[in-house]
């Protein structure tokens, strides 16, 4: 399994519909002072308003790779445009992307994945969907003809951290409703609520994406959630497993099950306690290509489990639990 | 000690491309937007800040134009550093110009464009994604871009070299027999220019292919895709089958191949702060052969080049620039 060392520059990745509120966000991102110097890619129709702000403009190139499969494309503007961003890397400690609202986050999720450049020299920190309170509901339920993704479906499944926003506009039952749906899909990113944006930016900015172990221990209704198997909604299924991993079982496990299942899996990520390692090893994928590094070490009683999630269609708790405990040394 | 015709300077911008003149000057673009131009024995003659980024710089043949690529479009300069003209509105990665200095090709966004030496537009053509590569074919400009190779002329319509995948660099040899481009998928592929059907494909690099050269007799290909320069023979009926020569010296992925006027000496850049330099025609294929004289820094190498002299132009990403004549270390 490969492990990096984390100099990378992080990369925030801000999704939404048009009207969300993905331009208020940045823009208050741009203008608040939090002692960080960020770099933005913004899409064609971005309208950034800040004047000494490094911004560069990207339009959308979506490249296949290899045999044409999905999983595989990646963003070919963003590989060009971060790639040229990266020779003056001195003059930014953190990059943002704003994709367009009918953006589909898979292939802007792979080009840090597949590209060996971006590999070595960025690392998605998080991917931050901005929600309308008021009009998410619309998005998420409008039906799509066969073989065409529900864009507002994708973002939500892609996110780690999800912005609640406008929520002045809507009723605290509504809200409600909202977030058990966006729950529904996505359990394992934290949903802060917002209006006109207004967010703690610790709570998007270098989030290390997937500080699991909160939201795990937050909702531990997630770990028993009610499947939804063969279930062509998107959802998620959480697992919370003690004991140590072996590494060469879980290298082919994690193999095997997103080469097969990897187009239905649109995330997953996980916080594992492998053989003979006192640090966590901390790792994300993006349908069938993954990614992961050594974490903090493991406190001295704190107990070695494992924490993963997956965020798609189709998923078999009960196949994903068991195929899991497969992999530990002492099952 | 450096030999007289040797120097170093810093140009206060991360260097991103270089390019000399006949007579020895150079042209060097910044990753920050600056050209500057540096007289033969390495002293500043005109700076200018032409843009948010530059990409590419390539002094004309006759030496009284140099075209600047940058996240803009191109611009045309005169040999002081005025702008004349040029083409707006998109990235501008490769500019190449005709070997009589009489025509600019340029990819900018996702057109082609010919521009004459005063920048105006004589034609374009456009393509379904950003151009990264252009080269001359005679009259005729070939262009890479997602999806393949076009050779365009004014008034025609595209000879087309399809290719399924991402294309980064794009090459054609001096003798026009051939066209490469070094993809985005690890692969190098190759096409016979003019016979649609004799196309080939070398696969087995570490990394994308983002740099590429023939050198001036056309018998050799230099790639990137790697720590280690790959240098393919395409004498006779060209590299199918053959192994190629591998040259060793740098321990991270080479930004820039170049070959010496005279076709004897390769030099390549690496991330990893050297710029070596190499005799590729005493290697032997599948042997890997190790440098005879380097240049380092501790700062990634971004660029080399050569003037007509023989002399290898670096530069680097902590702005420095050097000009020094080979040596056998």
């Amino acid at each position: 399994m490969p492990t990096m060392t984390e100099d990378r520059v992080p990369v925030t990745v801000i999704t939404g519909f048009l009207g969300a509120g993905k331009t208020t966000l940045l823009n208050r991102i741009l203008t608040e002072q939090h002692g960080k110097r960020i770099a933005v890619i913004e899409n064609e129709f971005g309208e950034v308003g800040i004047d000494d702000a490094l911004v560069l403009d990207a339009e959308e190139e979506i490249f296949e790779m290899n045999n044409g499969c999905i999983c595989c494309t990646v963003r070919g503007d963003l590989i060009r445009i971060l790639g040229a961003l990266m020779r003056r890397r001195d003059r930014f400690d953190h990059i943002l992307i704003e994709t367009t609202g009918l953006a589909d986050p898979a292939p802007v999720a792979q080009t840090f994945f597949v590209d060996d450049e971006m590999r070595g020299q960025l690392r998605l920190d998080a991917i931050v969907t901005v929600v309308d309170a008021a009009h998410v509901l619309d998005h998420l339920d409008e039906v799509k003809p066969d073989g065409v993704e529900n864009e507002a479906v994708e973002q939500v499944a892609f996110a780690d951290r999800m912005i609640l926003n406008k929520v002045d506009l809507v009723s605290p039952e509504h809200l409600t409703t909202v977030e058990e749906r966006l729950r529904g899909i996505n359990r394992g990113a934290e949903i802060v609520r917002a209006q006109d944006a207004k967010v703690d930016l610790n709570r998007i900015l270098d989030v290390g994406a997937f500080d699991l172990q909160r939201v795990l221990a937050d909702d531990p209704a997630f770990l028993d959630q009610a499947d939804h198997q063969h279930d062509l909604t998107v959802t998620s299924v959480g697992l919370h497993i003690d004991g140590d991993v072996d590494v060469d079982k879980l290298n082919s496990w994690l193999g095997e099950l997103l080469s097969t299942k990897g187009v239905d899996i649109f995330r997953s990520k996980g916080i594992l306690a492998l053989a003979d390692s006192r640090r966590q090893y901390v790792f994300q994928g993006v349908h069938m290509l993954f990614d992961g590094n050594e974490g903090r070490p493991w406190g001295g009683d704190e107990p070695r489990t494992n924490r993963l999630v997956f965020i798609g269609r189709n998923l078999d708790r009960a196949e994903l639990e068991s195929s899991f405990r497969a992999c530990l040394v002492m099952p | 000690m450096l030999a007289a015709n040797s120097w170093s300077i810093n140009v206060d911008d991360a260097v991103v491309a270089l390019s000399a003149a006949p007579d020895g000057r150079v042209a060097v673009a910044g990753a920050e937007g600056s050209v500057t131009l540096l007289s033969a024995d390495g002293s500043v003659e005109h700076r200018i800040e032409l843009s948010l980024g530059c990409l590419t710089v390539a002094w004309s043949p006759c030496g009284n134009r140099i075209a600047v690529g940058s996240i803009h479009g191109v611009d045309v300069l005169d040999a002081e550093g005025a702008v004349v003209g040029g083409r707006h509105g998109g990235w501008c990665s490769s500019a190449a110009w005709s070997f009589d200095g009489v025509r600019l090709a340029a990819g900018v966004g996702r057109s082609a464009v010919v521009l004459d030496a005063e920048g105006a537009e004589v034609f374009s053509a456009d393509r379904d994604s950003t151009v990264t590569g252009v080269a001359w074919i005679n009259r005729r400009v070939a262009t890479a871009a997602y999806g393949g190779v076009h050779v365009v002329s004014r008034g025609a319509g595209p000879d087309i070299m399809p290719f399924t995948g991402s294309l980064l660099a794009l090459a054609v040899s001096p003798d026009r027999r051939w066209a490469a481009s070094g993809n985005q998928d690890a692969t190098l592929h190759v096409w016979r220019i003019g016979k649609r059907t004799d196309e080939l494909e070398m696969s087995g690099y570490p990394t994308k292919i983002s740099t590429l050269a023939f050198s001036p007799d056309s018998t050799l290909l230099a790639s990137g895709g790697g720590q280690d320069v790959t240098v393919w023979g395409f004498s006779g009926q060209g590299p199918r089958g053959s192994t190629p020569r591998i040259l060793r010296a740098h321990d991270e992925v080479v930004t820039a191949v170049a070959w010496s006027p005279d076709g004897e000496l390769l030099a390549g850049a690496a991330g990893d702060g050297r710029v070596a330099m190499w005799r590729p025609r005493r290697g032997v294929p599948g042997r890997p052969l190790a440098e005879l004289d380097s240049l380092t820094r501790e700062s990634p190498a971004t660029a080399v080049g050569w003037d007509a002299a023989g002399r290898l132009l670096a530069g680097w990403a902590d702005a420095t620039v050097v000009a020094h004549m080979p040596g056998e270390a």
